[in-house]
């Protein structure tokens, strides 16, 4: 029986012993690069598309914004 | 470099108590944020946006930003170390990322409480009342629960640097 650690290849050269491997990305890490890396997308396509590219508040759709005759806003606008 | 038993102990209750109070402290200023949008009474609500922008600069940037250096602090004094295991790296992301929000977001604060403290300007009108603080909280207060719960399950998972050192002190030994 030959060693395969000892044993040589057609060439002759001798095969190296395996080295131990570092393991890789856990899964928890890529499910959660992954839901950050979509939700970055979704921000972005908010940003672009619906709040024109510039950070106020209220540009994810919470301003109340245009005074309107009801509601809190008037009372707002009356202040 | 490791922190000596008691200095460890220390910064671990530095880190675990201004952590924790910065997650309550979003929550109170989810609370304020919520009731601004829903109060009926226009003077209450200027009142909760101007002392939003107070807790924001008094009790929300110290308290974040002691977190982060006290976790900082925290990974490098202990075996732990910075960039060794997949958790410690993720919770330290969500600290730069959050406090960074935080300083960012300071500025919209003050529009807001400048607002709420001139009645009968045209920013009044078209900024009030927003629901931008509830929702910008809503999303912090999420995010450092993840940072809380990271903390405490400690998931299993090293990086290739951490490994290497892993095996350099197994091979010492």
């Amino acid at each position: 029986m030959t060693d395969p650690d000892r044993a040589g290849d057609a060439t002759g050269s001798e095969v190296k012993p395996e080295l131990p491997q570092p393991p890789g990305m856990p899964r928890w890490v890529k499910i959660t690069l992954l839901a950050v890396g979509l939700l970055v997308l979704i921000l972005i396509a908010t940003a672009v598309f619906a709040g024109g590219g510039s950070h106020r508040p209220g540009m994810h759709g919470g301003l109340a914004g245009v005074p309107s005759s009801s509601g809190t806003n008037a009372s707002y606008a009356t202040a | 470099m490791q922190l000596p038993p008691s200095l460890r102990r220390a910064a671990l209750t530095v880190h675990v108590v201004t952590s924790v109070g910065w997650l309550g402290a979003v929550a109170a200023f989810l609370a304020l944020a919520v009731a601004a949008v829903l109060s009926d009474d226009t003077g209450t609500a200027r009142a909760l946006y101007i002392a939003m922008e107070v807790m924001g600069l008094a009790v929300l940037v110290p308290l974040s930003l002691a977190s982060f250096v006290s976790g900082l602090v925290q990974s490098l004094g202990t075996t732990w170390g910075l960039l060794r295991h997949y958790w410690v790296i993720a919770k330290l992301s969500i600290s730069v990322v959050a406090t960074g929000v935080l300083l960012l977001y300071l500025s919209t604060l003050r529009v807001l409480a400048d607002a709420a403290a001139s009645p009968g300007l045209a920013d009044d009108r078209a900024l009030l009342p927003s629901t931008s603080p509830v929702l910008h909280s809503a999303a912090a207060f999420f995010v450092l629960l993840g940072a809380a719960a990271l903390s405490i399950y400690k998931p299993k998972g090293v990086t290739r640097r951490g490994w290497r050192q892993q095996q350099r002190r197994t091979t010492a030994v």
